[in-house]
């Protein structure tokens, strides 16, 4: 297997060593959430009594639109610097590939989410530690960048490339999304685990299955 | 190139080809359903004249599942195959489908608002249809912005493919999300006390939903039949400059 | 040249020719980049490719890399199908392109040890050193890429290039942006790999001498085929500019 884990490694170790150097992406991700999250503060003005009904959503498209931004940089950032080639040579795996942009984009959306969250309880009064909302953020989290990576690898190749994610990845990752946001909404109304458990497990098969297929796909939107 | 000639030289042309007679086919029995929707079947008691959307309605909707469906079949299928065939088929099958999706959702919404007093609805079904419709926007868009050649075909029956796993996937994350049902069960020979009547609303229903796979599967031989056109003309181009450039 | 073994022992079974090429054409829609390519380049031959801009080098040598797939016709690289194993002809091909395939924020030992990664090496920081003192590079090992001249940065491409010890070389006019220098210590190293064989190149140039100097073999690249090919030791590069300019309306 040292065909695919050190490949793999080598990729998600150089993404973290050139986020490490240059702090591009979580820093934009971060301010990028917090804007989005002062936004909708003016816009839905939530009452303090709403505001356990507003925040699921609010949090949601924060870290759904902030982490799309991340997912975009990770192949822009290597159409840019021209470096697309020098992935394409290697011998290794395309599916080591993929699991290296995925893990490297799926650690820079948790860094984001860790970041934005305590800063959103506190404007917004709600509890700091809540077990089954940091699960379900992972798990939404890891489909979400499943499916971006892919559709990122895919939009980089096209005119208006900016535009054109949102439009792939938004639709495909609705389950994911409705399930985050009901979870949340769970949490943070006090409800125990039972409560979530059809969706954790809805987000779970969509996990497995996507990570599966997507890795498997992966390889003809590389190829040129 | 082969194929081509091939059908160059087959000069002898009929006087109607099987295109066309698919779509004669076609357009009379749509009109026939019509005639049968709009004065034969009898006015249900309940909901009324706007009733009678529903023999549109529903064999529209089935239909645009069914070409949803086919597309991501032909998606994979070209992956696997990697034949322009099948590229051309799942081109047809997008531009179809969201036709017959945007038939789907308005005559939908038509019915909707006077039944539930509401034009939209955001129960599982409803739901989504309009999410198949964002990707086969999608797809549409992504054909259009991506470079000539096979890279746009290939990503987009990888779109196809995803898009069609995440389906179900939204079905279900909308109904487990809110407790709204589609009415399916509005109108239906169960309800009506006449078994005559009954009868009658189930031939209509039957006649038009075979009408409306005619008519779509017609549309589609036709899209399929100019996107290779197009795939010719592209060989012929080549195959000109080819000739033009080895002359000295 | 004859005294040197032109076949690696492992590489003898993997058919006669190094690189092959029949029929090949490429075509984007509706433009044909090339029309029609047949190659065959024994093992340990230095191919020279001449052509104007537009010709169709850049496609061919992405398509021998694997990095394009051919519309139509057979290639075969150490006698492997690349569109049946891409793998295998990428584990022994090594590819210079137009972009140097560096990060910039990384430094040149961090840069190379990705690539060592990537390549699976086994002993990695001995295969970096060696490429880079072998292109006078061993003193820019901890030099962000970002800061490194252009030419310089060419030469850690093809360090690059060189890690995984390839029996074949993929070059796209490496001479672009390099100092006569390193021209000359491109050549020296080119073609001598740690074992004792020689190294199978492929090189588009827009540099006649240079191209003539170190090649075996010269083709001429016009509208998408191999217009002449000719041993390099037979001709003069008069001959070879005159029939470029009759080929194709350009001067070299």
């Amino acid at each position: 297997m040292s065909g695919f884990f050190r490949p793999m490694a080598a990729i998600l170790w150089k993404d973290l060593l050139l986020e490490l150097r240059t702090r591009d992406v979580v820093a934009s991700l971060f301010i990028f959430a917090l804007l989005v999250v002062v936004i909708f503060n003016f816009a839905l003005d939530p009452a303090p009594e709403l505001v356990a009904v507003t925040a699921p959503g609010i949090v949601w498209v924060a870290f759904a639109f902030s982490g799309m931004l991340g997912l975009n940089r990770g192949f822009v950032m290597e159409k840019e610097q021209g470096t697309m080639d020098g992935l394409l040579l290697s011998p290794a795996g395309r599916e080591a590939i993929y699991v290296g942009k995925l893990l490297a984009s799926f650690l820079f959306m948790v860094l984001m989410e860790i970041m934005i969250y305590p800063v959103f309880a506190a404007l917004f009064n709600l509890p700091f530690f809540l077990p089954s909302f940091i699960a379900i953020s992972l798990a939404s989290t890891l489909g979400f960048a499943a499916v971006g990576t892919v559709f990122s690898a895919t939009a980089v190749n096209t005119r208006s490339r900016d535009i054109m994610l949102p439009l792939l990845l938004m639709p495909v990752t609705v389950p994911v999304f409705l399930g985050a946001v009901k979870v949340t909404g769970n949490a943070l109304a006090g409800e125990g685990w039972a409560a979530s458990a059809s969706w954790f497990q809805l987000v779970a098969i969509f996990d497995i299955l996507f990570l599966v297929v997507a890795a498997f796909l992966f390889e003809y939107v590389l190829e040129e | 190139m082969a194929r081509l000639t091939t059908s160059l030289q087959q000069k002898r042309l009929p006087l109607v080809t099987r295109r066309e007679l698919l779509l004669l086919l076609s357009a009379s029995s749509v009109m026939a359903s019509l005639v049968l929707i709009f004065f034969w079947v009898p006015t249900e008691i309940n909901q009324g004249v706007v009733q009678r959307i529903m023999y549109l309605h529903v064999p529209v909707a089935l239909a645009s599942l069914a070409i949803f469906g086919l597309l991501f079949v032909t998606s994979a299928v070209y992956l696997w195959k990697r034949s322009q065939r099948w590229d051309a088929l799942s081109y047809a099958a997008a531009e179809v489908g969201v036709l017959a999706l945007t038939l789907t959702i308005v005559t939908g919404a038509i019915w909707a608002k006077p039944t539930w007093n509401a034009w939209w609805t955001w129960e599982p079904m409803l739901t989504t249809l309009l999410i198949l419709w964002l990707m086969g926007v999608a797809y549409l868009a992504l054909r259009a912005y991506s470079p000539p050649g096979e890279r746009g075909a290939r990503s987009a029956a990888v779109l196809g493919v995803l898009a069609g796993l995440t389906a179900p996937f939204v079905y279900f994350s909308v109904e487990l999300w809110g407790n709204l049902s589609h009415p399916e069960k509005v109108i239906g020979p169960g309800r009506s006390a006449d078994s005559e009547i009954g009868a009658s609303i189930g031939l209509t229903l039957m006649v038009s939903m075979l009408s409306f796979a005619l008519f779509f599967a017609a549309l589609m031989v036709h899209r399929y039949k100019l996107r290779r056109s197009e795939d010719d003309v592209d060989a012929l181009h080549l195959f000109n400059m080819q000739r033009r450039g080895s002359r000295p | 040249m004859a005294a040197v073994t032109l076949l690696k022992p492992e590489t003898q079974d993997k058919g006669q020719l190094a690189v092959l090429a029949r029929d090949v054409r490429k075509s984007f829609g509706r433009v044909a980049a090339l029309r029609g390519i047949d190659l065959e380049v024994p093992w340990g031959q230095f191919l020279t490719i001449l052509g104007a801009n537009g010709s169709g080098k850049t496609t061919l040598l992405r398509i021998l890399a694997t990095l394009a797939r051919p519309t139509s016709g057979e290639i075969r690289v150490a006698g492997i199908d690349p569109l049946r194993n891409a793998p295998a002809v990428r584990r022994i091909i090594g590819v210079v392109t137009h972009q140097p395939l560096l990060y910039g924020d990384l430094t040149v030992g961090e840069n190379l040890a990705f690539y060592a990664r990537m390549y699976d090496l086994k002993r990695p920081h001995e295969k970096i050193a060696q490429c880079l003192a072998a292109l006078g590079m061993e003193r820019r090992l901890e030099v962000k890429a970002r800061t490194l001249s252009h030419g310089m940065q060419k030469r850690v491409s093809i360090a690059r290039a060189l890690l995984h010890d390839p029996i074949i070389l993929l070059m796209d006019e490496p001479e672009s942006g390099l100092d006569s220098e390193a021209v000359e210590m491109l050549e020296h190293t080119l073609r001598s790999p740690s074992s004792d064989s020689l190294r199978t190149v492929v090189m588009t140039t827009h540099n006649l001498e240079r191209g003539l100097a170190v090649g075996d073999q010269v083709a001429i690249l016009a509208d998408g085929r191999i217009a002449y090919l000719e041993q390099c030791a037979g001709v003069t590069v008069a001959e070879v500019r005159s029939t470029y300019m009759a080929l194709t309306g350009s001067t070299l």
